[in-house]
């Protein structure tokens, strides 16, 4: 049964409705750009999404084949200062593994409302990703390296959404770019869109983003929550920082976190490092290495995983992905085995 | 005499080219306010992270094509990178929502699109600017472009 009308679907509402005014329209027809999908300029409104395919073979398990993304993404400025945007996704819905109906598998994984209040500051209203790190906030499959996903970033650490308000304030001094953003959340009461208790019961936090040089980026977040799950249990506090390096299709990305309750839930801490290195035209060879150890879902883990794949990118919008996951005490939270994927913006 | 005719002509037709076409000149609208821009700025607006002009009106940054040299040089001046090297990066903004900058056929389009739209910026040759625009910022380029004022 869906939660009652909330607060986040009334402001969704009153800033569409109330704001008024009207400015130039760009002279420019639609257009489609396959990856970058319908633009229509007069209305700044753009329609396109993504898809996924996914072949898994863990090792000791079940093989499956899934299409377990197919995303829809949607944007719209009617006014200079708001912006719309909603990602509505069929997740899961046709796989050899579990049988799923289209009807059961959509939902709104993201649905917001950006309120540009000046050059520097925004204001987001609605369900958004939980800007903590780096891969959460970019997990769509044709833009992350591997099929699978590292163990620090998994939704069993932290929700993958927010369910309230967020302010971003950039900062530019000395050619460089600070953003800060703080964040409130009641998803428990906000998310009218999603019935399932995997995520927040309410949260806030913050995180810091300094571009040190033009390929390099230093991350730090911190976040304070209660599952949706386990309401009365205490409080979690989640620290995290990142860092990337990007340069002439090199890459190397860290994320390491530390989280803490005081009750059963217990701490934990680990980290992912991995590498991107070019090989050949559009062939990109990708390792990575993840450490977790603390009390994962009340499971004492400690947990070392290797992941050793490549990545195809014959054409921007379409990449082809194989690799081979391996580890020590790692069967029950991230099995190895050997994975596969094809993923493509449309 | 003719051939002394027509090397006279070509000469003064090359001394009448800006000979600074080792500079992209940024240009807006003759009514799109703006304050002080700085090369980060100016890289801001072009990778659609500022939305918005000093004033609240909104920044509609325009490119030409990946193929133009202008834009080549443009890119390589303002980002140290080539225009497909973005790419990735526009993957990650269209998954949130933002597209690339409008793209249009040539520079005429441009100062024609600049010039009718308020909150519009582009980038042309020097020897291509004219009256109905405003230069915003003057970007030094490596790249010799003095061969694409004659077109």
């Amino acid at each position: 049964m869906p939660k009652p009308l909330r607060p986040t679907l009334i402001v969704l509402l009153l800033l569409g409705h109330s704001l008024s005014g009207s400015w130039a329209a760009p002279p420019l027809p639609p257009s489609y750009k396959w990856g970058r999908g319908i633009s229509v300029p007069a209305l700044d409104f753009n329609l396109g999404g993504y898809a996924n395919v996914s072949y898994m073979h863990p090792e000791n398990q079940p093989n499956y084949l899934k299409l377990d993304e197919i995303s829809l993404l949607i944007s719209w400025s009617p006014l200079q200062r708001l912006r719309f945007f909603a990602e509505v996704e069929a997740d899961d819905w046709l796989s050899t593994q579990y049988p799923n109906s289209f009807a059961n598998a959509i939902r709104a994984e993201r649905l917001y409302a950006d309120l540009l209040a000046t050059d520097t500051l925004t204001v987001r209203v609605g369900k958004f990703l939980t800007p903590l790190g780096r891969w959460n906030v970019i997990h769509a499959a044709p833009l992350i390296w591997t099929t699978t996903r590292p163990l620090v970033t998994d939704e069993q650490l932290f929700s993958h959404h927010l369910n309230g308000f967020m302010l971003t304030q950039r900062i530019q001094f000395s050619e460089r770019n600070l953003d800060i953003s703080v964040y409130a959340d009641h998803s428990s009461q906000f998310d009218i869109f999603d019935n399932s208790t995997t995520g927040f019961d309410d949260a806030f936090g913050g995180r810091v983003n300094l571009e040190l040089s033009e390929p390099w980026q230093v991350g730090f977040s911190f976040i304070n929550f209660t599952n949706e799950l386990h309401p009365k249990a205490e409080r979690n506090n989640m620290v995290g920082m990142d860092f990337v390096w990007k340069k002439d299709g090199y890459e190397v990305t860290t994320e390491a976190i530390y989280r803490h309750a005081n009750d059963s839930q217990g701490q934990e801490h680990g980290l992912y490092l991995q590498g991107i290195a070019p090989l050949a035209k559009q062939v990109f060879a990708i390792g990575r290495y993840e450490y977790l150890n603390g009390t994962h879902q009340f499971i004492r883990t400690d947990t070392h995983i290797g992941v050793t794949g490549l990545a195809w990118r014959p054409y921007v919008p379409l990449v082809f992905k194989a690799e081979y996951r391996f580890g020590s005490q790692n069967e029950s939270v991230a099995p190895s085995g050997f994975f596969t994927s094809i993923s493509m913006f449309f | 005499m003719m051939f002394t005719r027509t090397a006279l002509f070509c000469l003064t037709a090359l001394a009448l080219i800006p000979a600074h076409a080792d500079e992209i000149w940024l240009v807006t609208g003759l009514d799109t306010p703006f304050k002080t821009l700085s090369h980060k700025t100016l890289e801001n607006i072009f990778l659609r992270k500022t939305l918005l002009n000093e004033d609240g009106s909104s920044w509609i940054p325009l490119n030409l094509n990946p193929e133009h040299p202008v834009r080549q040089a443009f890119s390589e001046a303002l980002f140290h990178r080539r225009a497909e090297a973005l790419e990735p990066y526009w993957n990650e903004q269209y998954f949130h929502g933002l597209t690339p900058p409008y793209v249009v056929a040539s520079e005429e389009a441009m100062l024609r699109f600049v010039s009718g739209t308020r909150g519009a910026i582009g980038y042309v040759l020097p020897c291509h600017s004219d009256a109905r625009v405003q230069v915003v910022f003057k970007l030094p380029v490596r790249d010799d472009l003095k061969g694409q004022c004659g077109k």
